[in-house]
């Protein structure tokens, strides 16, 4: 698991990964040290719960599967990994295409880890 | 007991709902809203209501039944409004008010409207309502100079440029209705209705005034009846008569957000678009059938406030925008001008196309806005 977070922070402009569990509390992660992973971790699975609810109300195409927060200074990208959320925090001057790409293959990895 | 009289409520409800499939009739729709409102279920029984009307335009009663309804959510509408204005001030709400007070207070909607246009001369919705006030009270020359001044602000509102078309005609000023015709032809070169206009002119100008000429003392009549306190059958004779255009319902203020907004499903893949104000009222909207808009307008603008308090404990600085994919589609959210815009497409959306036409619409709007 570290494995796949770890690679995904190889790729430019990548700043941290988090894996979070529905009750907010962290899996694992691989981020920089001066970042609060547990506070992340519990207002991004706020955050998540609230999108979910509301998608699912708002009858708007099936539950959510990623959810791309932009904002001045970066983005942070939300997917579900299985029950799991998989959060990665990214720079404002990143190839957010490129890096969607393989985010989506890490996701589909670390949701069979988490089924196991 | 309240068990045996659910069950049968039940079986009578599947019933009905089969048989208006099979065979819609008022009656069935009446009785269905019956058991629904018996069972508490207000939004539902509304919902057949006006689902009946829709069908059954020519039932009084369910017409009747559809226009209690909507005066009991024009007056909620009105007072949300009213607090609204109160607490964050804005052109769009005083002519959003405005509107609603046309239905059935001709008065009150002139004092809105002076007062919103005493704060803000330069919003050009708050003189197309003006302009209405005018023209349902006969007084097109008054109408005309409003529109001018409408379209002179904003120059993509589409319905004002057709008012001004009608109202040029009936004042004798040709030359201004075909200017009015090609400058919407130019912001929507397929309008099919302005082309058809300006194709057979000089027959839809005969076909306006004859129109006018056959039917102004009514007209007159009509506005006294306004004045008289009768403003519902007013404004049905006056609409009967062609004094108000067929479709009254979202013109005028705001018109040109309605055009921008449809101008978004130009692109592949989008269904709709929603724009609301920051209390989640919402604005102006082009959502398919089926969502219902104000759950929609509430659920978005929880999403932007969750987003937008926590983005920077997720340390992203100030929220600029979202986009949530889901199994089989796509929303895009973003803040424009003080405004919330959602944004529904489908997977097969080019992303990239989505947000240059979104960002095309902001700027447009931040533009009007000033």
């Amino acid at each position: 698991m570290k494995e796949i977070l770890r690679s995904i922070n190889k790729i430019p402009g990548v700043r941290g990964t988090l894996l979070i569990g529905q009750d907010g509390l962290l899996i694992d992660s691989d981020i920089e040290d001066s970042q609060d992973s547990g506070t992340m971790a519990a207002v991004a699975s706020s955050v998540n719960s609230t999108l979910s609810h509301a998608i699912a109300r708002m009858n708007a195409g099936g539950k959510m599967t990623r959810f791309v927060m932009n904002g001045s200074a970066g983005s942070i990208v939300l997917l579900s990994a299985g029950d799991a959320i998989f959060l990665t925090l990214v720079r404002k001057d990143a190839n957010m295409g490129m890096v969607l790409v393989e985010l989506k293959d890490a996701a589909a990895k670390l949701a069979d880890m988490m089924d196991k | 007991m309240g068990f045996f009289k659910n069950l049968l409520s039940g079986r009578e409800i599947s019933r009905l709902e089969e048989l208006i499939a099979t065979s819609p009739a008022p009656s069935l729709f009446i009785r269905l809203a019956q058991l629904y409102r018996e069972k508490d279920e207000e939004d539902k029984a509304n919902e057949i209501t006006r689902k009946g009307a829709k069908l059954f335009p020519e039932s009084d009663i369910l017409n009747d039944a559809c226009h209690d309804l909507d005066k009991v959510k024009n007056e909620a509408d009105k007072q949300r409004i009213r607090s609204r204005i109160e607490q964050y001030p804005s052109p769009m709400l005083y002519a959003k008010l405005a509107e609603l007070c046309l239905s059935d207070d001709l008065a009150e909607a002139e004092r809105v409207c002076n007062s919103g246009c005493r704060s803000y001369p330069d919003y050009g919705g708050l003189w197309t309502v003006m302009a209405r006030i005018a023209q349902m009270r006969g007084n097109l020359s008054e109408a005309y100079a409003h529109l001018e001044k409408a379209t002179e602000l904003d120059k993509y509102n589409y319905n004002a440029l057709f008012m001004l078309a009608e109202v040029a005609v009936q004042t004798g000023r040709k030359d201004s209705a075909k200017q009015a015709l090609e400058k919407i032809l130019f912001f929507a070169p397929d309008d099919i209705k302005a082309k058809k206009w300006l194709d057979n002119f000089d027959a839809k100008a005969a076909e306006i005034e004859s129109a006018l000429a056959a039917k102004s003392p009514a007209a007159k009549q009509g506005a006294d009846m306004v004045e008289s306190g009768k403003q519902r059958t007013a404004m049905l004779n006056a609409k009967e008569m062609g004094l108000m255009p067929e479709d009254k319902k979202g013109s005028g203020v705001g018109t040109s957000l309605h055009v921008e907004i449809r101008e978004i499903r130009r692109v592949e893949g989008v269904s709709g678009t929603i724009l609301l104000d920051p209390n989640g009222l919402v604005i102006a909207s082009d959502l398919p059938d089926g969502m219902n808009e104000e759950l929609t307008g509430a659920l978005i603008t929880n999403i932007f406030r969750i987003a937008d308090d926590h983005a920077k404990n997720l340390t992203l600085g100030e929220f600029e925008d979202g986009i949530i994919d889901t199994e089989t589609g796509r929303i895009h959210i973003i803040r424009v001008a003080q405004m919330i815009m959602a944004v529904f497409a489908g997977t097969e959306t080019k992303a990239g196309l989505l947000q240059r036409a979104i960002h095309t619409f902001a700027e447009r709007v931040m533009d009007q806005a000033g």
